[in-house]
């Protein structure tokens, strides 16, 4: 049986270098090429008729756009209208890429911390510079608690900065964790179910976790709608967080 | 054409008898699915909250522990950095929990007001 963790090797496709500077583009690049073009490919054909009564591809990409432009009005308000691409776009590249995954085969780009976290930290920087932007050095009191006694300070302000520079940590390891997690368990399951049906007494053994297994990929369909949804209301809550300030 | 209420009782007693088996094959249908659908939902939703409040801590004691390390690299004052901020981070991470248990019961609370005023 081939290891549960081989499927989340990165693999160069075109080896590149730029100096010492490993640039190849990968199997996990190439994924996400693949998502982008779709998620763009998908709005732009889709709302091409402009019909009054949606389509079926239409009205996934309507779903999609009141789905998230709800969540943005509901999370950061009327101001919150000006991010919304911004927004939509992290959400839909996001799920592509969960759902790309689940595709027999594919490679999961969202299982790698260095892709969620290198998205969560220009997402929690571009935030950051937004608050700086509309407050000015007024957005530095986002560290200190409304009401809070002065002399609390030495205390309570360092832990407000961890709390806020652990933000992107937090972000990224949830989404990470939760589809390595569950590829491995796929995958895991998919082996029993190659060992148990090959031993003795036909394949019966086999049929145990071959329903397992099947009840895990739904879940898993449910994982990757739901980790792209928390990672989008979470920085919708960032957001908001950086232009209301409490 | 002028369309009839199919909700509203008319002069037909058939009718009215087929709208009353109608309204109650729909009771037995959606009654069942919903509680156990909400019931599967509310035991999923507690798993990830369980996970998200796990990973909250994680990433405060982490910022912590790095920037203490960080700290007395730089200024040379290894382990004192380290402890202060470790614990500090241990702090931020609670922080960051009650935060998100408060989030998540304020919702809970909102689509729990919102129902009980539907009904």
């Amino acid at each position: 049986m081939a290891s549960p963790l081989e499927q989340f090797t990165i693999k160069p496709i075109v080896p590149l270098s730029l100096g010492k500077l490993d640039v190849s583009f990968t199997n996990s690049a190439l994924m996400m090429a693949i998502a982008v073009a779709l998620v763009a490919g998908l709005l732009v054909f889709s709302v091409r008729s402009r019909d009054l009564v949606p389509g079926r591809l239409q009205s996934v990409a309507e779903l999609g756009y009141e789905f998230i432009a709800g969540m943005v009005r509901e999370n950061v308000g009327d101001e919150g209208r000006r991010y919304f691409p911004f927004v939509f776009s992290v959400f839909s590249f996001v799920l592509v890429g969960n759902l790309l995954g689940m595709l027999p085969g594919a490679f999961t780009f969202t299982s790698h911390i260095a892709v969620t976290f290198a998205l969560a930290l220009t997402i929690f920087i571009g935030i950051t510079c937004i608050g700086i932007a509309r407050h000015g050095t007024h957005f530095f009191s986002l560290f200190f608690p409304h009401g809070a006694p002065i002399a609390a300070a030495p205390i309570l302000i360092p832990i407000e900065v961890i709390s806020y520079l652990s933000r992107p940590v937090s972000l990224s390891v949830r989404l990470f964790a939760n589809m390595t997690v569950g590829h491995i368990i796929l995958k895991i399951f998919a082996g029993f179910v190659i060992t148990l049906g090959s031993v003795k007494f036909f394949v019966l053994p086999g049929v145990l976790p071959f329903g397992m297994l099947i009840g895990l990929t739904a879940l898993e369909f449910f994982v990757a709608f739901l980790q792209a949804y928390i990672f989008t209301i979470l920085s919708c809550i960032y957001l908001n967080d950086a232009i209301h300030l409490h | 054409m002028a369309e009839t209420d199919p909700a509203k009782p008319s002069d037909d007693p058939a009718r009215d008898d087929f709208q009353a088996r109608l309204a109650a094959a729909r009771e037995r249908r959606d009654g069942g699915r919903d509680a156990a659908g909400a019931a599967a939902a509310r035991n999923i939703g507690q798993l990830g909250l369980g996970f998200r409040v796990a990973v909250d801590l994680l990433a405060g004691v982490v910022i912590g522990t790095g920037m203490g390390l960080a700290l007395d690299r730089w200024l040379g004052t290894s382990p004192w950095f380290l402890l202060v901020f470790l614990a500090l981070g241990f702090a931020a991470g609670m922080m960051n929990m009650l935060r998100t248990v408060r989030a998540a019961d304020a919702a809970r609370r909102r689509i729990a007001g919102e129902r009980g005023k539907r009904e």
